[in-house]
C-alpha cells in the first residue's frame, strides 16, 4: 500500500546502516480523490477510505538474536534507541501543517505493529512458529510484558528452547552472579527478566540520558491492544516473505558441501524483526485485520489465505542468481505483507529525486579598491515545498521541506516525468541579515515561486568526451546551476561561451577563456552531479 | 440535426444540460437520439471522456402576460447534490462537522442517518476539499481534496482504480499506470469480500461479480 497520504513532512531517514535499518518511509503523497455527484432523488453516494499509511520502520535483524531462538540479544538495544528516536522525530514531523497546527498540540505518536519473519529453511510450520515467537519477543519487551518471555521460557520449540546460556547473558547484562537455569525459580525468572528488559529496551533523550522504553500495549500499537493475543499488533510471517531467495545453484552447493552454517548465514537477511509505525491516529479493527494472531495454532493457513495469486512465480528459486526484495521488489508472498513493505527502506532501496536547491550569491555591484569576494552560492535551507509530479490534475503531490543542505528527496513514481516544483522563496529577495526563516505566519503556497523540472531528461555527461557537439549535456546543467538563458533552444556559441566563462570565473579554474577543456566539464559534472545517481541540481534563485 | 457534445474529464450529464439552459439533464438524457449513451451510463453522473452526448433542440414555452405588469417565472433547475461516506480504517463512519469548500465557498454539509454527508453542489462546480471538525485531536483528520464529476464508469479500468482507491486499496496514480499495483488493490479488495459478495481472489476485476460488488461497497451505480 504505497499509501500516499496528505500530511507530508520532510523526509527524515535514521541510520539506514547494516545492522538493520530504522528510518522514516521517505515521504508521503497527497492526490484529489475522483467522485461523482448525485441525484436529489437517487440514493447513491460516494465512500472515501483512509490508506494504511506506514511512515517508518525499524528492523531487529537475525544478529540480535539467539540463533534459532526467540531470545534477544543485548546487541539489540540500538535498534530499540533508534526506533524510540524515530518515534518522537516523526511524531514531531508528521501531523497538519504548521499553519493549521493549534499553538498547544501534543504530537500524536505513530502506532506501531511488530512483523516477525523466518527463513524459508525448514518446515512451513516450524517456520511459522518461530517467526511468531520472535515477534512475541520483540513485542512483549517493548511493553513489558515479563509474563510473555516466561512463557516462552518455560515453553520451549525445538531449537528456540532457553537454558543456561540464555540466563547467563541475562545475569551478565544486570550485573547478577551467574547460576544454572534450573537453579532459578519462577520468581526468580521474573525478576530476572524483568531487569534484563530494562537493561535492554530502552531510550536515549535528546541530552543523553538513558530512560526505560516502555510502550502502553492499549495507546502505542495499531489495533490498541484490543484484539485476542495483541492481533493487529504483533504476527509472525514466516518464511512467507522472505527478502533473498537463494538460488538453486546456491542451494545446491551448500548441500553438496553439507554447509548448513554456510547456507544459513546467507539467509540471515531473512530472519528479521520489523516494526512498522502508521500514521499518527492510525487505528485498526483487529477483527478484520487478515493477519492471525501470534498464538493461533491455525496461524500458517490463514497466512496461506492472503498470498499474491502468483504468489508461487514471487517465492520461486532462480537457478541461477538470488533474488532480493531490495532489488526486484516481488519476492513477498504474502499480499498484504507486500502492501505494507513495498516501499519501505527497511525492505527495499529507495529509488529517489535528489535536488539540492542553491540559492545565488547576490550580484553586488564592485567597489573599487575593496577585494573582490568569492562569493559561494548557499542551500536553500528548511523552506517548504510543493511538488507536483506530472502534468494532470490528480497527479501525486508531494509536500515536505528541504534539509539544512538544502536538499529535497522524492520517490521516483515515473522514470520520465514532467514535474512541477514550488519553492517558498519568500522575502528571499530582501537585503541579506535579515533572518528569513524566523517569520510568524507561513505564507500560503500560492505564493510559492514555480519551476518545472523535466525528471528524466539529464544527460550523461563525461568529461573525456569532446565528440558531443552540441554540448547538450553541458548545457543542462549550467542552466540547472543558474547560467545562460532559460531556454535550452535559445543557447548559441555565445551563449555557451558567456556560462563557461562566468562558471569559470566563480570557481576559480586556472583559466576562464570560455573554451570548455576537460578540466572544465569534469568540474562542471563534479558541482552538479555530487549526490548520488539520478541527481538532478535546480536552478538557483530567480 | 442536434448538436452534438463530446464529453471532456469532469463532466457529467447535469453540469452539459446546465451549461446548455436545459432546465433537466432528463430532457437529455431520456431523448431518443442518446438511447445508445443511457444504455452504456445508466448513471448520468457518471461519463467517460469522449462520450458523445446529443443535445436535442429545446421547447420553447410561451406563457401570455399583460405587460405594464411584474411577473415572477419560476425555473425548475434540477438540484444536484454531492453525497460522501468518510470511513476510517475500522471502517467506522465520520461523524463530526464537514465542510466542502469550493473555491471560496463553504459548506456545511448535512449528515442523514447512515453518516453519509450531503449537499447542494452547483453543476459547473469541478474542483473542492472536504475538511473536517473534531471534538479530540486524537481523530484529527486532513483535508482531503476532490475531482468533483471526474470519477470514471465502473466498467473502464480507470474507474475502477478511482473506486479501489476511494475505498482505502491503492491502486496507483491516475498518471501512471501500474499492473501491479492496480492487481494489487483488486485482489485486496476481493479477499476482503470474499464473504460478504462470494468474491474469488482472482486479480481480475471482472464484470460478473467484482464490478458490481465494488459499486455496492462504493455506493453508486455506473
Amino acid at each position: 500500500m504505497a499509501r500516499p497520504e496528505s500530511e507530508v513532512k520532510q523526509a527524515i531517514s535514521v541510520d539506514i546502516g547494516e545492522d538493520g535499518a530504522a528510518a522514516s518511509h521517505p515521504i508521503q503523497v497527497d492526490f484529489a480523490r475522483r467522485v461523482a455527484t448525485s441525484l436529489s432523488d437517487d440514493q447513491t453516494h460516494n465512500t472515501i477510505k483512509d490508506f494504511l499509511v506506514v511512515v517508518g520502520c525499524a528492523t531487529v535483524p537475525d544478529a540480535h538474536f539467539e540463533f534459532d531462538s526467540s531470545f534477544v540479544l543485548p546487541e539489540a538495544r540500538d535498534q530499540f534507541i533508534k526506533l524510540a528516536r524515530l518515534r518522537d522525530d516523526l511524531a514531531e514531523n508528521i501531523g497538519p501543517p504548521a499553519a493549521e497546527k493549534p499553538t498547544v498540540r501534543t504530537p500524536l505518536l505513530p502506532p506501531l505493529s511488530v512483523f516477525g519473519h523466518a527463513d524459508p529453511v525448514g518446515r512451513p510450520d516450524y517456520n511459522s512458529t518461530l517467526s511468531r515467537r520472535r515477534a512475541r519477543a520483540i513485542y512483549a519487551m517493548l511493553i513489558r510484558n515479563v509474563k510473555e518471555w516466561l512463557d516462552l521460557w518455560n515453553a520451549g520449540f525445538g531449537g528456540d528452547t532457553w537454558g543456561d546460556k540464555q540466563a547467563h547473558i541475562m545475569q551478565e547484562e544486570t550485573g547478577r552472579p551467574l547460576t544454572s537455569a534450573a537453579a532459578l525459580g519462577q520468581a526468580a525468572r521474573r525478576d530476572l527478566i524483568e531487569a534484563y528488559m530494562d537493561a535492554v529496551c530502552i531510550r536515549r533523550g535528546r541530552d543523553g540520558t538513558v530512560q526505560k522504553l516502555v510502550l502502553n500495549p492499549k495507546e502505542d500499537f495499531l489495533a490498541r491492544g484490543a484484539g485476542q493475543s495483541a492481533k493487529g499488533d504483533v504476527q509472525g510471517c514466516g518464511e512467507f516473505n522472505p527478502a533473498i531467495i537463494l538460488s538453486d545453484r546456491e542451494m545446491a552447493e551448500f548441500s553438496e558441501n553439507k554447509d548448513q552454517q554456510g547456507r544459513d548465514e546467507a539467509n540471515a537477511p531473512n530472519r528479521r524483526v520489523i516494526a512498522f509505525l502508521f500514521k499518527p491516529g492510525s487505528k485498526i479493527n483487529p477483527s478484520r485485520w487478515p493477519c492471525p494472531h501470534v498464538k493461533d495454532p491455525g496461524a500458517l493457513g490463514i497466512c496461506k489465505k492472503r498470498l499474491w495469486t502468483d504468489s508461487d512465480r514471487r517465492l520461486k528459486p532462480d537457478p541461477l542468481l538470488a533474488r532480493e526484495f531490495r532489488r526486484t521488489g516481488d519476492t513477498f508472498g504474502c499480499r498484504f505483507y507486500h502492501g505494507i513493505a513495498q516501499n519501505s527502506p527497511c525492505e527495499k532501496a529507495q529509488k529517489l529525486w535528489i535536488l539540492r536547491i542553491l540559492l545565488s550569491p547576490p550580484r553586488t555591484q564592485k567597489k573599487k579598491g575593496s577585494e573582490e569576494k568569492r562569493q559561494v552560492a548557499r542551500p536553500l535551507a528548511n523552506r517548504r515545498f510543493v511538488l507536483a509530479a506530472g502534468d494532470a490534475a490528480g497527479a501525486p503531490q508531494i509536500r515536505g521541506s528541504t534539509g539544512e543542505d538544502g536538499v529535497i528527496r522524492v520517490p521516483v513514481f515515473d522514470e520520465k516525468t514532467r514535474m512541477t516544483l514550488k519553492l517558498d522563496i519568500g522575502n528571499l529577495l530582501l537585503p541579506e541579515g535579515l533572518d528569513v526563516s524566523k517569520e510568524d505566519k507561513p505564507r500560503e503556497e500560492s505564493t510559492f515561486a514555480s519551476f518545472t523540472l523535466m525528471a528524466g531528461s539529464l544527460l550523461e555527461l563525461d568529461p573525456d568526451d569532446e565528440t558531443n557537439k552540441d554540448e547538450g549535456p553541458v548545457k543542462q546543467r549550467l542552466l540547472n546551476l543558474g547560467y545562460g538563458v532559460p531556454n535550452i533552444a535559445d543557447w548559441d556559441e555565445r551563449v555557451l561561451k558567456r556560462a563557461v566563462h562566468a562558471f569559470q570565473k566563480h570557481h576559480q579554474l586556472p583559466s576562464n577563456s570560455g573554451v570548455l577543456d576537460r578540466e572544465t566539464r569534469a568540474r562542471i559534472k563534479e558541482i552538479h552531479d555530487t549526490l548520488p545517481a539520478e541527481a538532478v541540481t535546480d536552478p538557483a534563485a530567480p | 440535426m442536434p448538436d452534438i457534445h463530446v464529453v471532456k474529464q469532469g463532466e457529467h450529464l447535469p453540469g452539459i444540460a446546465a451549461e446548455h439552459g436545459f432546465t433537466s439533464h432528463k430532457t437529455i438524457f431520456n431523448d431518443p437520439a442518446n438511447a445508445e449513451l443511457k444504455k452504456l451510463r445508466p448513471n448520468p453522473n457518471i461519463l467517460f471522456p469522449g462520450d458523445k452526448v446529443a443535445l436535442p433542440d429545446k421547447n420553447e414555452k410561451q406563457v401570455a402576460k399583460p405587460t405594464e405588469q411584474k411577473h415572477t417565472f419560476i425555473v425548475a433547475l434540477q438540484k444536484l447534490k454531492f453525497r460522501v461516506k468518510v470511513l476510517d480504517l475500522s471502517d467506522e463512519a465520520f461523524g463530526g462537522t464537514v465542510t466542502l469548500v469550493t473555491g471560496t465557498e463553504r459548506e456545511e454539509m448535512k449528515q442523514n442517518g447512515g453518516r453519509i454527508h450531503e449537499t447542494d453542489i452547483a453543476p459547473q462546480v469541478k474542483q473542492g476539499k472536504l475538511q473536517f471538525e473534531v471534538a479530540d485531536e486524537k481523530t484529527q483528520r486532513a483535508e482531503i481534496l476532490l475531482e468533483i464529476g471526474s470519477l470514471d464508469p465502473i466498467r473502464e479500468q480507470s474507474g475502477q482504480r478511482e473506486r479501489l482507491n476511494n475505498l482505502g486499496y491503492f491502486a496507483g496514480f491516475s498518471e501512471t499506470i501500474d499492473p501491479e499495483q492496480f492487481r494489487w488493490a483488486v485482489e485486496e479488495f476481493q479477499a476482503d469480500h470474499r464473504e460478504t459478495d462470494h468474491l474469488k481472489v482472482t486479480g481480475v476485476c471482472d464484470a460478473e461479480k467484482t464490478q458490481p460488488a465494488l459499486e455496492r461497497a462504493y455506493g453508486m451505480k455506473g
